[in-house]
């Protein structure tokens, strides 16, 4: 099945199906789907009472950007609806900053490569991966809706779990 | 001195902040401004470690030195086939530093203009990643006895 056809059909079972634990995406592998364990649960958005604790730290990290750049409003709101993504996921970021261009910098790390979702003051959302050893980069625009930014967390997801051998594969949705 | 002067194997020095380097390895994406950021010319002033010394240094975490070789920049960007956008060095001394050069990215034909860049994210992304590859750090400065 095509790539982006396959995770497709992932995500709309998970809504479906009630979803199931998030802790469980590791399970899943792009060559071989499986629709009972799905990344994506119903909880639809954050409980503050249930919150991760690293949810909470990525949340204090924000503030404090937001402290010293209080005329952002867009990046703010952007950058809140990929934090629903990433706790659906359990994906934490490893370092969260302003980006160089007005707006915030998710950063997820591997030990031979990044990725990148930046939430921008211009109402847009980039993703980038990036691998080190062969300086080869896949950069994409991702709608904002948070179907488009689940699938974009998801693929950050694979590729910053995938092990360095792993075949690398191109997702076709990216515009 | 005509920016014509910069040789592919000369190297530029760049300042770059704790936050943004990866396990002191790795240059990442945001410590590179655009449409253009600042270096000093090793031809000039050739201790690496020189340009940590702006006042800019003790604030902001700069603690890291990038290094990058001109004939490594990349090549001109487009987005939509038509219109490319390309990284070159340009010396830019200053009063106190006659070194001072600046990595500027301009419209490919065109004079570097300093309120000019990119409007599409993703292609700022893909520069700014791309540059950031080519830049490698310098291992840190360790003062002898």
């Amino acid at each position: 099945m095509d790539d982006a056809l396959s995770r497709c059909a992932l995500y709309f079972v998970a809504i479906l199906s009630g979803g199931t634990n998030s802790d469980s995406f590791g399970a899943i592998t792009h060559n071989a789907p499986r629709a009972t364990v799905v990344p994506f649960s119903t909880s639809g958005l954050l409980s503050n009472g249930n919150q991760r604790n690293w949810v909470k730290q990525i949340k204090n990290n924000i503030d404090d950007i937001r402290a010293e750049n209080q005329q952002w409003k867009a990046s703010f709101h952007l950058a809140e609806l990929v934090l629903l993504s990433l706790d659906e996921l359990n994906l934490k970021p490893d370092r969260v900053m302003a980006a160089s261009d007005d707006g915030i910098s998710f950063y997820f790390f591997r030990s031979d490569g990044y990725a990148l979702i930046q939430c921008l003051e211009s109402k847009e959302i980039v993703a980038l991966t990036k691998e080190e050893e062969s300086d080869t980069q896949e950069v994409w625009d991702v709608p904002i809706d948070l179907t488009d930014i689940n699938l974009a967390a998801f693929d950050i997801k694979r590729f910053v779990t995938r092990q360095p051998a792993e075949e690398s594969s191109p997702v076709s949705y990216r515009v | 001195v005509s920016n014509n002067l910069f040789d592919e194997n000369d190297v530029l020095f760049h300042a770059l902040r704790e936050i943004h380097v990866k396990d002191n390895r790795t240059v990442l994406p945001d410590a590179i401004r655009l449409p253009s950021f600042s270096c000093n010319w090793e031809r000039y002033r050739d201790f690496p470690e020189a340009v940590l010394a702006a006042p800019k240094s003790d604030s902001e975490g700069y603690l890291h030195v990038g290094r990058l070789v001109v004939g490594d920049l990349p090549l001109p960007f487009s987005a939509d086939g038509k219109v490319y956008w390309e990284v070159s060095p340009a010396h830019d001394p200053i009063e106190s530093n006659f070194s001072h050069s600046e990595i500027r990215l301009r419209r490919q034909g065109e004079e570097y203009d300093p309120d000019t860049k990119p409007s599409s994210p993703k292609l700022k992304a893909e520069i700014r990643s791309s540059i950031a590859g080519k830049m490698r750090l310098i291992p840190r400065y360790s003062p002898r006895g």
